[in-house]
């Protein structure tokens, strides 16, 4: 029983101080506190509430903030702290959890990897699906805009070239088709590079 | 004369809130920093023009899915709320709109800024344009890897705290 009291006192500390920071009582079980310290002093997460603390606000009959990472006069631990406001004081009370939080802090590093690597997963698919669909687009509008008309084209030409024409018109046929030809065979180059994976 | 603030870093997990504190008061970036749990509470001495000095006490906290379910203790007596989401991962930033409706509702008198972190991974584009397209504006886009816009968020924070 001593030996089960001893485990807990030197976890749990109780601090007793006044609305304006003055200490009153502390049980200096995690941290060594001086009763010329005021609380307020001690650590900014007490700075910080100060305003609440003095005045009771936002306090109806206590306050738990858990897994606050503190140091102070040159301790550090990790604690869950209660706060109580009784008449005329402020009731502290420090429940050290450091060692239970560290082997938190692993298991917390490993969800949070695990989590974004899922998450990266999901971006890359995603990027795939896009990248396909994108380039599916592309292969239909080269086919049907361009690739389809110039074949078109050339038929067109080879059909007015099968009229009377004089020389001069007939060269300037030939050109055009040998033109189109080339864009012809480009549109369908692009349309083949279109199919190479350039993540791979 | 000393002025007291309390700043808490929000936002989803991983979004960098703890990398944005460190830059801002150590000037430090670590890619393998651990994940925060609770909350961590750090404080910086600033001189203001006219002699009094702000104390702000930033309270960075660990990730959670949205504001109302963290816990309301930690978020007492707040003065001002950084809210992060990365910019490389949409889900950080998709409800956005509903934070901060939440956010406004829950505390009106709370300078409210919302951060777009990791411009270094690529450019703020889709995240701006997600984001007008909803209403909201994005007014600090930083990256806590290089530093850059880190300065500009604080000394904004600190104008729109000081009396």
């Amino acid at each position: 029983m001593s030996e089960q009291n001893t485990f807990f006192s030197k976890r749990i500390q109780e601090i007793h101080a006044k609305p304006n920071g003055e200490l009153t009582h502390s049980s200096n079980s995690i941290f060594p506190l001086k009763m010329s310290d005021n609380l307020y002093k001690l650590h900014p997460f007490f700075e910080s509430l100060e305003y609440e603390f003095r005045n009771g606000i936002g306090i109806q009959s206590s306050l738990a903030f858990p897994c606050v990472q503190l140091e102070m006069n040159g301790k550090e631990a990790i604690c869950d702290i209660t706060i109580k406001m009784e008449r005329g004081f402020l009731a502290v009370l420090l429940f050290d959890y450091s060692k239970h939080y560290e082997h938190l802090h692993e298991a917390a590093q490993e969800k949070k990897s695990s989590m974004l690597s899922e998450q990266e997963h999901e971006l890359r698919l995603k990027h795939l699906e896009e990248k396909k669909a994108y380039l599916g687009f592309m292969r239909a509008r080269l086919d049907n805009s361009l690739i389809v008309e110039m074949e078109e084209m050339v038929h067109k030409i080879q059909l007015l070239k099968k009229t009377d024409l004089t020389p001069e018109q007939r060269e300037l046929f030939d050109d055009v088709e040998k033109t189109i030809g080339s864009f012809h065979l480009r549109a369908i180059q692009i349309r083949e590079e279109l199919n190479f994976d350039f993540d791979s | 004369m000393e002025i007291t603030k309390k700043v808490v870093l929000l936002g989803r997990y991983g979004v960098g809130k703890s990398s944005i504190a460190r830059r801002y008061l150590l000037d430090i970036f670590e890619k393998d920093y651990l994940p925060t749990l609770g909350v961590q509470i750090k404080k910086k001495i600033i001189d203001l023009p006219n002699g009094t000095q702000l104390s702000m006490i930033i309270w960075d906290l660990e990730g959670f899915a949205s504001v109302s379910k963290t816990r309301a203790s930690y978020l007492l007596g707040s003065n001002a709320f950084i809210y992060v989401f990365d910019v490389s991962r949409p889900f950080t930033y998709g409800g956005l709109g509903e934070e901060l409706n939440y956010m406004k509702t829950h505390f009106p008198l709370v300078e409210i800024k919302l951060v777009g972190n990791k411009i270094d991974l690529g450019d703020t584009e889709e995240a701006s344009s997600h984001l007008k397209a909803t209403g909201i504006q994005i007014e600090h886009f930083v990256s806590a890897k290089t530093g850059e816009g880190i300065q500009n968020l604080f000394q904004s924070l600190t104008k729109s705290l000081i009396p």
